[in-house]
């Protein structure tokens, strides 16, 4: 074995891993099951129903909201229409009349 | 393999360095080193009917530790580069040599072998760390021996140079 192939054995040497290792892999090879406490299920659940109630409530406002726009827009087609009927009514009459 | 599943604490207690050698002189990082040695002995826990005998459970430690370590390299890309200066400015990690070790020398040669190629990388580290001759790297890596000769022959000559260069650089 020459100098170099020595080097690298030397580099190259077993090291052992962290203290406790072993305890770590045990640990893992038994996953305890997640107990999650019945408080945070509560909360859980409240949170999801007061999530849903908000949905519920902004979607309703929006409709509400664009039934309000929409008829909006209707009255006002509605008056430029009759202000345009009464521009037309007028012309018409000038015509007859002259 | 009789036995191994009540004493797989000990199986693991027996394996623990060389696994985590493997993967310690290829990833080059302690964390990613321990949680893919213990990754590998999981793996050995759900696969423990498969281990036919003491030899059995060297060859495949040593087959599963070097793919994960080539899967993880592939996916970290984890391929530091270093020079013998760079490397003096920093500290030597005292975990990876021995007390007989010259430690400068040692972190050198052992930054050097990770800055190879994945595959030239874990063909030096079961030469030099596990002593395995190159047909039974071959058969570890599912390589053909021609491949693992040539790839080993280049890597000592590319680490031989680049350590020389490095030698005559820097005074030590």
């Amino acid at each position: 074995m020459n100098e170099f192939d020595k080097d690298l054995r030397q580099a190259l040497r077993r090291t052992d891993p962290p203290v406790g290792f072993v305890d770590r892999v045990l640990a893992r090879t038994h996953p305890q099951p997640v107990h999650i406490p019945l408080k945070w299920i509560g909360i859980a659940i409240a949170a999801c129903l007061l999530l849903a109630a908000g949905r519920f409530e902004y979607r309703q406002y929006e409709g509400r909201k664009a039934k309000r726009e929409l008829l909006f827009a209707l009255e006002l087609a509605g008056s430029k229409l009759n202000i345009a009927q009464q521009k037309i009514f007028e012309l018409n009459r000038r015509t007859i009349h002259d | 393999m009789p036995g191994l599943e009540s004493n797989f604490a000990a199986a693991v207690r027996q394996h623990q360095a060389m696994v985590f050698s493997i993967a310690l002189h290829f990833l080059h990082d302690h964390a990613f080193a321990e949680e893919l040695s213990q990754e590998v002995f999981l793996h050995l826990h759900k696969n423990l009917k498969a281990i036919q005998s003491p030899s059995h459970l060297v060859y495949w430690l040593r087959k599963v530790t070097t793919h994960r370590c080539i899967d993880q390299a592939r996916r970290q890309r984890l391929r530091p580069r270093v020079s013998l200066t760079e490397y003096l400015e920093r500290a030597p990690e005292p975990a990876m040599t021995g007390p007989t070790a010259d430690p400068i020398l040692a972190g050198f040669l052992q930054k050097l072998i990770a800055s190879l190629p994945k595959r030239s990388r874990i063909i030096v580290i079961l030469r030099y760390q596990e002593d395995l001759e190159p047909s039974e790297i071959a058969e570890t890596l599912d390589l053909p021996l021609g491949t693992v000769k040539s790839s080993l022959h280049r890597s000592l000559a590319l680490l031989r140079g680049k350590l020389e260069r490095e030698r005559k650089g820097v005074p030590r």
